[in-house]
């Protein structure tokens, strides 16, 4: 509707106030405490668990041994975990998928989240419908607040990325928390 | 016509329901004061977003544009669409395109705003809300009655009852664990026969041309990434410039809404899977009239958390319903005049102008200064119940001349001091139902005054 | 010396004498001449709220032709002086207007930043309640909303703290709103009720035996519902009990 286009911003035009600047966003205060010990308080009372001090062999066997049950996995780090699904015939393949395992590039302290790119999802749908997601991250790259990890990021965005804070939840019956909603009933962050 | 006072009173009638209404609702805007305190910088972060905002605002043409461009170059298709009739068509042409015959879709007000379900349903396509909130009041067929919590004025025996009528869950099932066990199951399925999927839109980023979602339940992802085909529907006015500004406003959003530090999922969408479609469709329909009142336009500057819903005292007890409108609550009241001034002219008056919307508003919009100039134009256009207007006209002419004031006041006293209480008390005294008129005093302040200073001076 | 000038709100006037007389000797005790302008109506805020602003006009010309001539106007309401303050942009900003909406000041507001008030000679053994009234609060900036995330201050606080043998009772809901709205309370009578009697109940659970309030409004409103509910509570205006002494 090429011509709605045009009446919409002609609209604007006539409209819109008199320009006034962008803010500038200042460096805000950092804690001086470790950034991840508190990304694994905070991680923790959002629903996520932490466990780090674990080499990467360790995080494989302590890996089966949290989800024994888990049958269809997926993995991109065989050092940590084989896979035994296919992602080649698309999305709707992985909808029994119990376990993925999926590696994080930037962990934020304040709020528990790990940014997630496409890099690391050959299929975007693995980390919601996995059962159980587990995230791997460098505890290097944790850092204090959104603004920092988006400079981290950077200005050009993936195809797709997420940060990821707990596993699914709702609250919409009466405001009573369900871990698991329509994604992963649980969320481990691996710190390595 | 029926007002928010009326639909209020109806809620009322049950007030161990407005109880829990309530102190569910405030114990949210508690979860929102703890969250927001543990940021030092808060106050700072709503200066910012306000700021990008108004800059948003002013640019408003141009972000467009270079979100447009980079959008396109992402391989997103962009669709403009003027009103809630046009936008509606759009996505039942895209549906249609596809020969889509199922549609999933995760929380969206703007939908909501255009009626879009009913829309396509009479075109013979089924439309999932995906939402544990909206999933239940689809089913009730009933409108949301929060933006964030759209099933909050339901019990979960009404949703166990529901859930055992819909979905065929056993009788006297109340525990929300295990409904929304059940949801959950059902919709996994849903998910997974999608034709298409379609999101809303909580920031659209002009640089490089893709758009976030946030979701606590992951169900906007499980859609788009399963369908081949992903539509995002937004208002104009969602776009920021950068993504730097992404910063300000995801620490924003969550902690306003619900006190969480951030939602479980805030999804970032630039390009569409390889061999699958992206569309957006950005949305008018009375934005730009909105942005042409200089009064009014810094009410596009709202994300939709809620907050100024939780923390009002009147939509705490009167409930998102009775204010019959898409977005409820203090930000619904100075929304909805522009859309309808008639149908609408009752919802600026839902409010004793406390300010708590304000202040707590995370982008700082002046809500409460907005709802007294929608009283203003509202009056000034005739939609004024006849009575009140006669009764303020009178009241500024008494006030107005001294003497006249002070007799009738003194004439006044005098009479409510010797009437008989069920004359007092009658069928007009809407004070009185529940309240003791003020005892006259024999003399007013002004009296005393002149007998007590003034050294007798008249 | 300082002309002041006593704004007594329209209600106030006709039946809370006692608070305007409390005000009144509270400022005279503090060493301040007052004077009461005997012509003296209403602010206009109860037609200006109601959407009728140009029903206000003559009401808030007559008060600037009452009170323009002092150097402070000070008012027992923070909702009256807000709206001078706030919404006299009616008026044509003549150097009278602008001056009035410059000089006008809430009691406590007045108490503390003008005549920086640091000790009271008052006494009053109960338990106290204070209901903070919202446009004293989020309009002028009395104290700071809960809202908002800065240090914990009130004007009015202050000055209760300077009252001997007060009790100070805490409440759940320090600042949530008692549901008067001026044409509000009877436009929404429900809500307007509701809202009412659960701040009555907040301040009851916490053993208040008074409540106060810097708007008197407010607690006609509650002093209303007490009443009907035969309620031992009383509500008193911040002035009576800054003005109370041990005799």
């Amino acid at each position: 509707m090429e011509k709605s286009k045009e009446t919409i911003l002609s609209r604007i035009k006539k409209s819109k106030p008199e320009s006034t600047p962008l803010p500038e966003i200042p460096d805000f205060a950092i804690p001086s405490s470790d950034l991840s010990l508190l990304f694994a308080q905070t991680l923790e009372k959002v629903g996520g668990r932490v466990v780090h001090g674990l080499s990467r062999e360790e995080v494989g066997s302590a890996i089966r041994k949290a989800f024994p049950e888990a049958r269809h996995c997926w993995s991109d780090t065989p050092d940590v975990l084989e896979s035994n699904v296919s992602l080649h015939q698309g999305p709707h393949q992985l909808e029994n998928l119990d376990l993925a395992v999926v590696q994080g590039e930037i962990g934020v302290a304040e709020n528990g989240a790990v940014w997630v790119t496409e890099a690391a999802l050959p299929q975007r749908v693995l980390a919601f419908i996995t059962l159980d997601l587990i995230l791997l991250l460098d505890k290097n790259q944790i850092v204090w607040n959104m603004h920092q990890a988006y400079q981290k990021i950077g200005h050009s965005l993936p195809g797709f990325g997420i940060f990821i804070s707990g596993p699914s939840k709702t609250a919409d019956i009466e405001q009573s928390l369900v871990i698991g909603a329509q994604g992963p009933t649980s969320l481990t962050v691996f710190l390595l | 016509m029926i007002d928010h006072a009326t639909r209020a009173k109806r809620f009322n009638a049950d007030e161990k329901k407005v109880n829990w209404h309530d102190e569910t609702l405030w114990f949210v805007r508690h979860k929102r004061d703890l969250s927001s305190k543990g940021i030092p910088e808060w106050e700072q972060l709503r200066e910012l977003a306000a700021a990008i905002k108004a800059n948003v605002l002013s640019h408003l043409d141009e972000y467009l544009l270079e979100f447009e461009k980079n959008a396109i170059a992402n391989g997103i298709q962009v669709h403009w669409a003027k009103n809630a009739e046009e936008h509606n068509q759009i996505v039942h042409q895209i549906i249609q395109k596809v020969k889509g015959k199922k549609v999933v879709k995760s929380k969206s007000m703007l939908t909501e705003e255009c009626h879009l379900n009913e829309y396509l349903e009479e075109r013979q396509i089924e439309v999932i809300d995906t939402d544990l909130g909206e999933r239940i009041i689809q089913l009730s067929k009933e409108a949301p009655s929060h933006i964030v919590m759209p099933a909050i004025h339901m019990k979960k025996e009404e949703v166990g009852d529901l859930f055992h009528e819909k979905l065929g869950t056993p009788a006297g099932l109340y525990d929300p664990q295990l409904l929304t066990a059940a949801a959950r199951e059902q919709l996994r399925f849903r998910f997974l026969q999608a034709d298409v999927a379609l999101t809303g839109v909580n920031f659209a980023i002009a640089e490089t041309g893709g758009f976030v979602v946030c979701t606590n339940e992951g169900n906007a992802d499980m859609g788009v990434h399963l369908a081949p085909v992903h539509i995002a529907c937004m208002g104009i006015e969602k776009l920021i410039p950068k993504v730097e500004h992404l910063g300000v406003f995801l620490r924003l959003l969550a902690r306003s809404a619900t006190g969480q530090p951030i939602t479980a999922y805030s999804s970032h969408f630039r390009t569409p899977r390889p061999g699958c479609e992206m569309h957006i469709v950005l949305v008018d329909n009375g934005r730009t009239e909105l942005l042409g009142r200089p009064d009014f336009r810094k009410s596009l500057n709202c994300i939709r958390c809620g907050a100024c819903m939780n923390t009002c005292p009147i939509y705490r007890r009167s409930g998102g319903h009775s204010y019959d409108y898409t977005i409820p609550g203090p930000i619904g009241s100075i929304l909805s005049p522009n859309i309808d001034m008639r149908k609408h002219s009752s919802l600026p008056f839902a409010s004793t102008l406390c300010g708590s919307c304000s202040d707590v508003c995370p982008v700082k919009i002046d809500i409460h200064t907005q709802l007294y100039k929608w009283r203003q134009i509202i009056a000034k256009e005739g939609h004024l119940p006849a009575s009140k207007r006669w009764s303020m006209r009178m009241a500024g002419w008494l006030m107005a001349h001294p003497t006249l004031f002070r007799l009738s006041g003194k004439v006044g006293r005098r009479i409510l001091s010797i009437l008989p209480r069920q004359l007092v008390y009658g069928r007009w005294n809407e004070w009185g139902k529940a309240r003791e008129m003020p005892p006259p005093p024999a003399q007013s302040f002004h009296d005393w005054y002149l007998n007590n200073r003034n050294n007798g001076k008249k | 010396m300082m002309k002041v000038g006593l704004f007594i709100p329209c209600y106030v006037d006709q039946f809370y004498p006692q608070v305007a007389i409390a005000t009144l000797k509270l400022l005279e005790n503090l060493g301040v001449t007052v004077e009461y302008p005997l012509q003296q109506t209403c602010c206009g805020q109860p037609m200006a709220n109601a959407g009728c602003e140009e029903d206000s006009v003559q009401a808030a010309r007559l008060f600037v032709r009452n009170f323009h001539h002092f150097d402070y106007i000070v008012s027992p309401s923070g909702s009256c002086s807000l709206h001078v303050e706030e919404h006299y942009d009616v008026l044509d900003p003549t150097p009278e207007v602008q001056k009035v909406r410059a000089n006008i000041y809430e009691l406590t507001e007045f108490l503390i930043d003008i005549l920086q008030v640091k000790t009271l000679d008052a006494y009053f053994p109960y338990k106290v309640g204070y209901h903070a009234s919202c446009h004293g609060l989020r309009g002028l900036r009395l104290g700071h909303a809960s809202e908002l995330n800065r240090p914990d201050f009130s004007k009015p606080h202050q000055l209760l703290h300077m009252v001997k043998g007060i009790e100070l009772v805490p409440l759940d809901r320090p600042d949530e709103c008692c549901g008067f709205g001026g044409t509000f309370s009877v436009s929404e009578e429900a809500i307007s009720v509701k809202m009412g009697k659960d701040r009555i109940a907040d301040h009851s659970r916490h053993g208040a035996e008074v409540i106060t309030a810097a708007d008197m409004s407010c607690l006609m409103h509650l002093e209303g519902l007490l009443r009907r509910q035969n309620s031992p509570i009383k509500v008193m205006h911040i002035a009576e009990i800054l003005n109370a002494t041990q005799n």
